[in-house]
């Protein structure tokens, strides 16, 4: 029960882009084709669950047992670029037709808050490990929904007659306070 | 000439290049942090901090540090910053760094840092790199400061906790919700088009 | 191979010398930051029992519970730190109980992710100070509008949820640790 807190906590009521404003660069960025989103989304799922997995063991068996709490900023992020790396050259060479569809998103990850953000969260709230992973799932899951949602309006958006200064960004914040507003009607949806 | 110069280096951060409104960086702490102005304040100053120190150290170090690995020497230096700004502000302001919570350690992935040591402090002396971080940083700070005051006098009525209504004051509750964050900055960037495009 | 060896030996050195500054720093705050940490739940505890001095830190079925005694050491009371979801996330909350364990103390709500000014409220005094002296055996009971009963509490206009969920966490975790907590004070 606690676990589908978790995961619908991070997936929809406490939604990582719309009440976190983690990942917001790609959030913005990429959100103009709904398929650029889906494989954005995709990508970033992924690593965060790849993600949790490497910082949780790292956090809880080495940096605490040697009291390098203090290090870990340091340690998470070159974790996650080297994750990224590895992840990159894995795909690439085993699995191309997945990168063909993923390769160009896999970089610009690294910089995507969403990612160390997930990792501090996970600190911050004293998940366990499987905990962890569900809370990667739905956080990866709630990145990729919002993303999904906010391609689909931009895609009609372009037919749209905008006032000039509001154009491209301006709106798109706009578009995205309106579904903040919406995605509060999830608030309270399960209780424990 | 030359502080003519480092004045220009200086000046551009505010406007024409101001990092959140013009170049839509660092938006996620623009966003998160801003429900009242002092968080903004602090979030700010912690940004000059981080983004100052560190860009004079790459440009201090820049032919030192061979090109294949320089991303990863930058984040190192970034990340030891941030952890020493986290770390004072937990010794020192413990509230303050309860309310920002996780978003003083996502600085390290501000793209406003790394954005600025990589296009500028890589490749310009320090003394120029320290002008144009401090601009930047001030720009941020700024932005940042607008977007807190106006979603704290919205949603309270109050600016830095002092009041200035008086009690016949209807707070507006959604300025101070994530939705008046997106809200507020997306009627920013629109004012800050019709600024720059006039220009 | 030259390259390479100086792309290792810089990043090296630059990573040795971030450790060496963080480790220099992290030694400087360590003793700060711990203190206020501690202090966050001190001044907690002794806001529920004024006359509490100094308190004994147990867990209990993972519960952290404070002992509280006073200056001659006399025992007044004891704090159980708890938990639950609320409407929008996880609410923190410590409750305070009697000498006797019969009586709530009061509570305070430490976090919570709540509506700002609407579920928010739940950490205002006039919501939390209703449930000081409500007894431990019957549940509380939240009730929108007129309170009828000794062990109800008024819930928050427009808040109801929020309201509840505090009112099922402490009852919850009333039901389950007062007989433990009972049983660990005897011994």
């Amino acid at each position: 029960m606690k676990l589908l807190f978790i995961f619908l906590s991070a997936a929809v009521v406490n939604n990582f882009v719309l009440s976190y404003f983690l990942g917001i660069c790609p959030f913005l960025g990429v959100s103009r084709k709904i398929s650029s989103a889906l494989g954005m989304g995709a990508a970033v799922t992924f690593v965060m669950s790849l993600t949790v997995v490497s910082t949780w063991t790292i956090y809880h068996k080495v940096l605490i047992p040697f009291e390098l709490q203090y290090l870990q900023y340091v340690v998470f992020i070159l974790v996650i670029a080297s994750l990224v790396q590895i992840v990159e050259m894995f795909v690439k060479k085993s699995y191309p037709a997945l990168y063909r569809a993923l390769g160009i998103y896999l970089p610009l990850i690294t910089t995507n808050c969403a990612i160390l953000g997930l990792a501090l969260f996970m600190v911050l709230k004293e998940y366990s490990f499987i905990e962890s992973v569900v809370f990667a799932v739905g956080a990866g899951g709630g990145f990729t929904l919002a993303l999904l949602i906010m391609s689909g309006i931009r895609e009609d958006l372009d037919l749209a007659d905008v006032p000039g200064p509001l154009k491209g960004a301006g709106i798109a914040l706009i578009i995205a306070g309106l579904l903040a507003l919406s995605f509060m009607g999830f608030s309270g949806l399960i209780s424990i | 000439m030359q502080n003519n110069n480092l004045n220009q280096e200086f000046k551009k951060g505010f406007i024409a290049q101001n990092p959140v409104l013009v170049q839509l960086l660092g938006l996620c702490p623009a966003l998160a942090v801003t429900t009242t102005a002092l968080n903004a304040l602090t979030m700010g100053l912690a940004v000059i901090f981080v983004l100052t120190l560190s860009s004079v150290i790459v440009s201090v170090l820049r032919k030192l540090i061979p090109y294949q690995v320089r991303i990863a020497a930058f984040t190192i230096i970034i990340a030891t910053f941030v952890t020493i700004a986290d770390l004072f502000l937990k010794a020192n302001l413990p509230e303050l760094s309860k309310s920002l919570g996780p978003y003083v350690p996502l600085i390290v992935v501000n793209c406003i840092i790394l954005g600025r040591c990589e296009a500028f402090a890589s490749k310009n002396s320090f003394v120029r790199t320290f002008f144009d971080s401090l601009g930047m940083g001030l720009g941020f700070t700024f932005a940042l400061l607008v977007l807190g005051s106006l979603r704290e006098i919205l949603s309270t009525g109050a600016i830095f906790s002092i009041n200035l209504f008086g009690s016949g004051f209807e707070p507006m509750l959604v300025m101070i919700l994530p939705a008046g964050a997106f809200l507020g900055l997306g009627v920013m960037v629109a004012v800050m088009n019709l600024i720059v495009r006039k220009k | 191979m030259k390259v390479l060896a100086k792309m290792v030996l810089v990043l090296g050195l630059i990573a040795a010398l971030s450790g060496f500054f963080l480790a220099y720093v992290n030694q400087k705050t360590y003793i700060r930051i711990k203190e206020n940490q501690e202090k966050e739940i001190a001044r907690a505890v002794f806001k529920l029992i004024p006359e509490g001095k100094d308190y004994k830190t147990s867990v209990i079925q993972g519960y952290r519970v404070y002992f509280v005694n006073d200056e001659s050491k006399h025992f007044r009371g004891a704090c159980i730190l708890t938990s639950g979801s609320g409407y929008q996330g996880e609410i923190k909350i410590l409750v305070g109980l009697s000498y006797n364990f019969k009586s709530i103390k009061g509570i305070e709500i430490l976090e919570n992710v709540e509506t700002p000014g609407l579920g928010g409220e739940i950490s205002r005094k006039s919501f939390s100070s209703q449930f000081e002296r409500k007894s431990v055996s019957i549940p509380i009971k939240c009730v929108k509008g007129e309170k009828k009963n000794s062990n109800d509490i008024q819930a928050i206009t427009g808040a109801t949820i929020s309201s509840d969920s505090v009112t099922r966490i402490v009852n919850r975790t009333l039901k389950k640790l007062v007989p433990l907590i009972k049983e660990y004070a005897k011994q």
